[in-house]
Parts: C-alpha cells; sequence; structure tokens
C-alpha cells in the first residue's frame, strides 16, 4: 500500500514539491547538498547542488512534463537550453574548488522520450568528440526516484495500521484546508524512533531524516497541489523541529542533522519566497467561499503578516535588506489595522510582527501593540469576564477557536480559559524591557488578576514535540505588590535556559517554531528571542 | 461480516457519551467549577502571589462497564444505559472523593477549618465567613462561596441563614461583617500595584 501510494504521490509531484525530497534521498546517500533553489537567480540551470564524500561537484536541474514523460517539444522548447547551460556553465560555490568538473544530471519525477534520450546521447556525443569528455548529461528519472525513495524512506515509516491509515489520510487530505498537524506529528515521531531509548547510529539518523523528509513531502502534496503555501511552511517547520529533537536529545555532532536543516531550511525559505510573490500580485485577501469569507479573513491576515514578517527577519539576519523589505513594510503596514488576537495561539505570530516592525520604524508606535496585547488578554482573561469572550490558551487552533466561537464544532471547547494566560507573562516581560514605567503601572492591577501559565518539559529536546508527556505545568499567580525595579529585572534576563542547544544560533528558525507551535512560547524563550533578533 | 451500520452506532454512542457527561454532572458539585484541562507533562505546580509553593499530583480515575455477550443479547437498550448512567456516577463519586481530600488538605494547612459538634450554630456561621477571603462583584455585590452539604444540613443552614435575615440584630452584625470583609476586599484589590 505504502509503495503504491508513493509511486502516486510521485507521479502528481511537480518539480517544486520532490525537490525537497529529492535533496534529503541525497543527503541520505552521503552527500551533501550546498544550494537549492526554485528561481535560479544565482545558479543558472541548476537547481540543486551536491557535492560527494570526495569532493565532486553535482548539479541537477529538475523537470516534471505535463505528460507521463518529457517529450521532444519540451526537450526544445526550453529544456535542451537549460541543461545546455547546467552542464557548460561552472558551479560557483565558496565551498567548491574551481577547478574541479561537476557532474551533470537531468532529474524527472516522469520519464523521458526515447527520441530526447538520443538527442541526450547525440549532445554527450558531440562533446566527447569536441575532446570536452568532462562534460556529459546524465539522466534520473521517475522509477529511480521511486526506487530510491522506497529503499531509504518507506520501510522506516511506522507499520502500524493505524498509522498507515495516518499516512494515508495525510496524502488524502484537502489541501485547502489546514495542515493535520497533529497526524503528522505523530508520525514524524514515529518514523524517527522518538520515543525509542536508545541512541542512533549516524547512518541510522541520515537514512531516518530523509524517511521523515518524504514523509513530509507526502504529507504536504495536496497542499503543494493547491500551492497553499502557509500549511507547507508550517509542515516543513514541524520536520524541522522532529530533526532537531533528535539533534538535542542525542547530543549529534552538527554534521549529522544540519544537512537535513539546511534542505528543509532553504525549502521554508522558498515557500516564504512564494508566499510574498502570491501577496505581490494579490487583489485582495478573499480566499475560498467569499460569502462567508468575512469571518475567516482577519485570523488569515494575522497568519500572514506574521509570516512576512518571520521572512523580512530572516532576509535580515541573511544580511540582505531588499526590496522584499520593502515590501513587507508596505504589506504589514497596510494590514496592521485588521491584526486579530483570536486566540493566545495568534501571539507568536503578533510578535514576530513586532519584531520586524521595531526594525523600520523608529518611533515608539509599535510598543502599542505590545500594551494592547497585555490589555486585551486581560480584559479577556480576567476574573469577571463573561467565560465565553476568554481568549482559549495556544494548545487551541485557529480553527478550533473559529469553529466554537461560531457554534459550529462537533466537539465544543469546555474548558475555561479565565485567571489563566501562558502568553502574558511574555508580553508583559517585553514591554517592561520598554521602561513604560506608567503604562505599566496602570496595567499591573488587571494583570495580577491573571496567572501565568508556562509548560515545562521534563528534557530540553521534548520542547521540540508536539505533545510532551513529561513535564511540568505551572501555574504562577502575579506578585503584588511588585517593585518596578524587581519586574525590570526579571524582564531583562536573556539566558534563555530553556532554549535548546541545537536551535541558540538560529532565532528566526526558533520564532517560526514558535508561530507554528505556539505553546511552546514561555516568557524565558521571548526574553531570549527578543535580545537575540534586536541584534540582526 | 454480519449487516452493521457502523456510521449510525457512532452516532449514537456521541449521544451516550454526553448523557454519560450530563449525569457525571448532575452527580457531582464541582462539575459547576471551572475546569482546565492539563495538555502536557505529569506534574503541576503552582506558586501563589504570596510565594507559596505547591505540587499538585495527577490522580487517574477509572470506572468499568462489563457486559458479556449473553448480556448483551438479552438486555435491553435501556437496561444497557443504565449500566453506563451508574458508570458516570461512579466515575463522579471518585472525582468528588478526590476533591473533597484536596480541599481538606489545603483547608487544613493554612489553619481555615472550622470545626463544631453536632449542628452548626449562626455562630459558627460567622466563624466561617470570618476566616475566608470575600470578593465582590462590579455592584458591590458580596460573591459569597458555595456551601456543599447533605440535604439535612442543607436545610438546617436555609433556616440559619433565615435567622440571621430575620433577625436585625444578627443581620446588622452580619452586614457589619461584610462591610468589614468589603474594606478588606478594597485593601487587597489596592495592593495589586506595581511600586518603587
Amino acid at each position: 500500500m505504502i509503495e503504491r501510494l508513493v509511486a502516486g504521490w510521485l507521479a502528481n509531484a511537480t518539480e517544486r514539491s520532490f525537490q525537497a525530497p529529492f535533496c534529503h534521498t541525497l543527503t541520505s546517500k552521503g552527500m551533501t547538498v550546498l544550494h537549492l533553489t526554485r528561481h535560479g537567480e544565482m545558479e543558472i540551470g541548476k537547481d540543486v547542488i551536491a557535492v560527494d564524500r570526495q569532493g565532486t561537484p553535482y548539479a541537477y536541474q529538475l523537470k516534471t512534463p505535463s505528460g507521463p514523460r518529457i517529450t521532444m517539444s519540451e526537450w526544445r522548447n526550453g529544456i535542451a537550453s537549460q541543461v545546455h547551460d547546467l552542464v557548460t556553465t561552472a558551479v560557483v560555490h565558496p565551498s567548491l574548488p574551481k577547478t574541479k568538473p561537476h557532474r551533470s544530471f537531468l532529474v524527472t519525477n516522469k520519464g523521458i522520450d526515447e527520441s530526447v534520450i538520443r538527442a541526450i546521447g547525440d549532445m554527450n556525443r558531440r562533446w566527447e568528440d569536441a575532446g570536452q569528455s568532462y562534460l556529459k548529461l546524465e539522466t534520473i528519472v521517475g522509477g529511480e526516484l521511486l526506487r530510491d525513495a522506497i529503499d531509504l524512506g518507506t520501510n522506516l515509516w511506522p507499520s502500524e495500521l493505524s498509522q498507515s491509515r495516518d499516512i494515508l489520510e495525510l496524502f488524502l487530505q484537502d489541501g485547502t484546508g489546514p495542515l493535520q498537524t497533529a497526524k503528522l506529528c505523530g508520525l514524524l515521531q514515529s518514523t524517527l524512533q522518538l520515543d525509542v531509548g536508545s541512541r542512533p547510529s549516524q547512518s541510522s539518523c541520515h537514512q531516518r531524516f530523509s524517511s521523515a523528509g518524504l514523509l513530509t513531502a507526502i504529507a504536504e502534496s495536496e497542499h503543494a497541489r493547491q500551492q497553499y503555501h502557509v500549511a507547507q511552511i508550517e509542515a516543513w517547520t514541524l520536520y524541522c523541529c522532529h530533526v532537531l529533537a533528535v539533534a538535542e536529545r542525542w547530543s549529534l555532532s552538527k554534521s549529522v542533522w544540519m544537512p537535513a536543516i539546511s534542505v528543509a531550511k532553504s525549502t521554508i525559505w522558498s515557500l516564504l519566497e512564494d508566499l510574498v510573490a502570491e501577496l505581490r500580485e494579490r487583489k485582495n485577501m478573499i480566499e475560498g467561499d467569499p460569502i462567508n469569507d468575512n469571518l475567516f479573513r482577519r485570523g488569515r491576515i494575522t497568519r500572514l503578516v506574521g509570516f512576512v514578517s518571520l521572512f523580512a527577519l530572516w532576509k535580515r539576519a541573511d544580511g540582505g535588506i531588499g526590496e522584499n523589505d520593502e515590501f513587507a513594510k508596505e504589506f504589514c503596514g497596510k494590514h496592521r489595522g485588521s491584526l486579530w488576537l483570536w486566540g493566545e495561539a495568534a501571539v507568536p505570530l503578533l510578535l514576530a510582527f513586532y519584531w520586524f516592525w521595531r526594525k523600520v520604524d523608529a518611533t515608539p508606535s509599535i510598543d502599542s501593540l505590545l500594551s494592547m496585547l497585555i490589555s486585551g488578554i486581560c480584559e479577556a482573561n480576567g476574573h469577571q469576564c463573561p467565560p465565553d469572550n476568554a481568549l482559549p490558551n495556544p494548545y487551541y487552533s485557529e480553527s478550533e477557536v473559529l469553529a466554537a466561537r461560531l457554534g459550529i464544532s462537533d466537539e465544543p471547547i469546555e474548558e475555561d480559559f479565565r485567571k489563566h494566560s501562558y502568553t502574558l507573562e511574555s508580553i508583559v516581560h517585553l514591554f517592561a524591557r520598554l521602561n513604560w514605567k506608567m503604562q505599566m503601572t496602570t496595567l499591573w492591577p488587571s494583570i495580577t488578576h491573571v496567572w501565568f501559565n508556562r509548560f515545562e518539559p521534563a528534557a530540553k529536546w521534548q520542547f521540540f514535540l508536539w505533545r510532551a508527556a513529561e513535564g511540568t505545568h505551572w501555574d504562577v499567580a502575579p506578585r503584588y505588590p511588585k517593585q518596578w525595579s524587581e519586574l525590570r529585572a526579571e524582564a531583562e534576563e536573556c539566558n534563555g535556559n530553556s532554549v535548546p542547544e541545537v536551535v541558540r544560533n538560529d532565532p528566526i528558525l526558533l520564532a517560526l517554531i514558535l508561530c507554528v507551535c505556539p505553546h511552546r512560547l514561555t516568557a524565558d524563550v521571548a526574553r531570549w528571542l527578543d535580545t537575540q533578533l534586536a541584534d540582526l | 461480516m454480519l449487516p452493521d451500520f457502523p456510521h449510525l452506532k457512532t452516532k449514537l454512542s456521541k449521544f451516550l457519551d454526553a448523557r454519560m457527561k450530563s449525569i457525571h454532572n448532575r452527580a457531582t458539585p464541582f462539575s459547576r467549577a471551572s475546569a482546565v484541562c492539563i495538555q502536557e507533562g505529569n506534574c503541576t505546580k503552582m506558586i501563589r502571589a504570596d510565594g507559596t509553593e505547591e505540587t499538585i499530583e495527577m490522580k487517574h480515575h477509572h470506572t468499568e462497564v462489563r457486559i458479556s455477550d449473553e448480556e448483551l443479547e438479552t438486555l435491553s437498550s435501556e437496561e444497557i444505559q443504565r449500566k453506563f448512567d451508574e458508570a458516570a456516577r461512579e466515575m463522579a463519586n471518585q472525582m468528588t472523593q478526590t476533591c473533597f481530600e484536596s480541599l481538606n488538605k489545603a483547608i487544613s494547612e493554612v489553619g481555615n477549618a472550622v470545626r463544631y459538634t453536632g449542628m452548626p450554630t449562626v455562630e459558627d456561621i460567622f466563624r466561617m465567613y470570618e476566616t475566608i477571603d470575600i470578593d465582590f462583584d462590579e455592584c458591590g455585590k458580596p460573591e459569597l462561596p458555595t456551601l456543599m452539604c447533605g440535604r439535612k444540613m442543607m436545610e438546617h443552614l436555609q433556616a440559619l441563614h433565615t435567622q440571621i435575615e430575620s433577625d436585625p440584630e444578627t443581620n446588622k452584625r452580619f452586614a457589619n461583617l461584610m462591610i468589614r470583609k468589603k474594606e478588606e476586599w478594597r485593601d487587597r484589590e489596592a495592593s495589586r500595584r506595581l511600586v518603587g
């Protein structure tokens, strides 16, 4: 069943959607992926650049034909010239020697017509006859990709019937709806054997990361078909979480886990670029059935503003402030008034906006976002507020919250969210850092009516799990009367003691993880991120 | 397999679940208390505003419904339902007991226990209100705690409250107590500030 599922996925995949699992397959074969792009701005004709253990560079051009095979007409109308560039232009990368010739591959998830195979043979012969035998185009077709996927990937997938059903359900899910995060996380956890107590070997790690990569690609394939970039970004972020969990748990060497994370991050980066490109083109923010869309639009805008902000921050972290930064500024500024705190799970998205906006606006106007969040949470979750108006905690997704608000949920939320908040302490500390003492003095009485909640996993690696079975749930009452100096001292602390080691060099990835797993936002993590992102 | 209607049965099961929940809620006074779901972990810790810390142990409650194949063929739907109703009540009893144990422990630890012999008197009622903090709503009305007791005790307590209301002297004493409690509440609220 699994083999047929993979075959079905591969047959329907696009060059974009099979790029990431293809790269994971390369890494599991011991190759290092140096570069992958979907736009080919830097590397002409080269979608993926990798290097093997002997230092030989490999360049790949990925193609999905419209039919079952690459036809002669497709070859003549673009592919031939692209692969000519692939073979003849040098691979330029700081990690590669300039003198060593590269091997070139045309990769397709389908087949190649015989006439095209003959044309490739002729082209290779011409180079050979001209004394340029180092110039050669090799091919990888769908059958080989499928064999690799099955050999390196699926035999590590969970084989229990219930989990096989989950894989099938993820593959068949409607790509226009939200990602089924809990199901994907359960499968990733099993594939990466996070429930097993023995340390995996290095080769086993490579294989498992590759296998989980293929699983993620299949889980997000319907979203890829619909070009639902946010769901795809969420899926690859969850993949990163689980790889990082393995790395943190077993203190793996960076060389073991970094290739898998690099591929996933490049994929996320490309998806963010695609998202921004789509937003540039769009005339409005309406999606799907327009009649009822107004109920969902502000939540959508809040999510998009969060992701666009992260994209801009990421670009800045890479040292590039360009037209994308300008677009992010324009987009976030335009939609700032539509941001919506629909539940506490929206807080990391709003904080992403806060962290970006303070980079582009030197005025204190963005500071009011924090004070508004504090008063919003205290107002909604205060002791005398109506229970139906209370903000659900970050364990409740946007779809669950909206369904409950609209009275259309299958299982009504019976929890009482009043007098508690998982995110208030984080925002209070960030606001205290800004030294708005008078405003904080006004807010403090209502803050004291809401207890600060947080979850502390028993081990740091469990930070990356969707749900951790072991750990402590803290319920802390704000102190009163409270000394301003004491609050300031607490707010300034930024050691990030609860931040796992493997993500300490990558604050942007951590911010992205918080947007996808909002229940991992704690005051300690927020303070650490605030300090790190201020230094970008 | 034999002919079956699994989807209809799933829908029926949802009704059964809702019925059990309703019976459970009616069988325990604590169903009116606000519920918080702990989504992760195996331990809960609490730090109060005064800095005192408490670890709350998670307790597992369960109940079983056993119906043999023979019974399934002979019992009516109502009889099967009654077994589940009983399980819901049993579950409620277990949870009520745990809640009372936790309450008793907390009350004893902070020294708020009021002890009396026989049936409580008006004096005991006053002593009880003296020991607790009382909050007031937006209109200034006291948010008096819920009293949990058996039917006989409830009748007795109702009589005591009627006595407090009807007797001018005790009524005045109660009003004065509430005025004092309101002042204490105002002091508490006033202390919710950021200083320095």
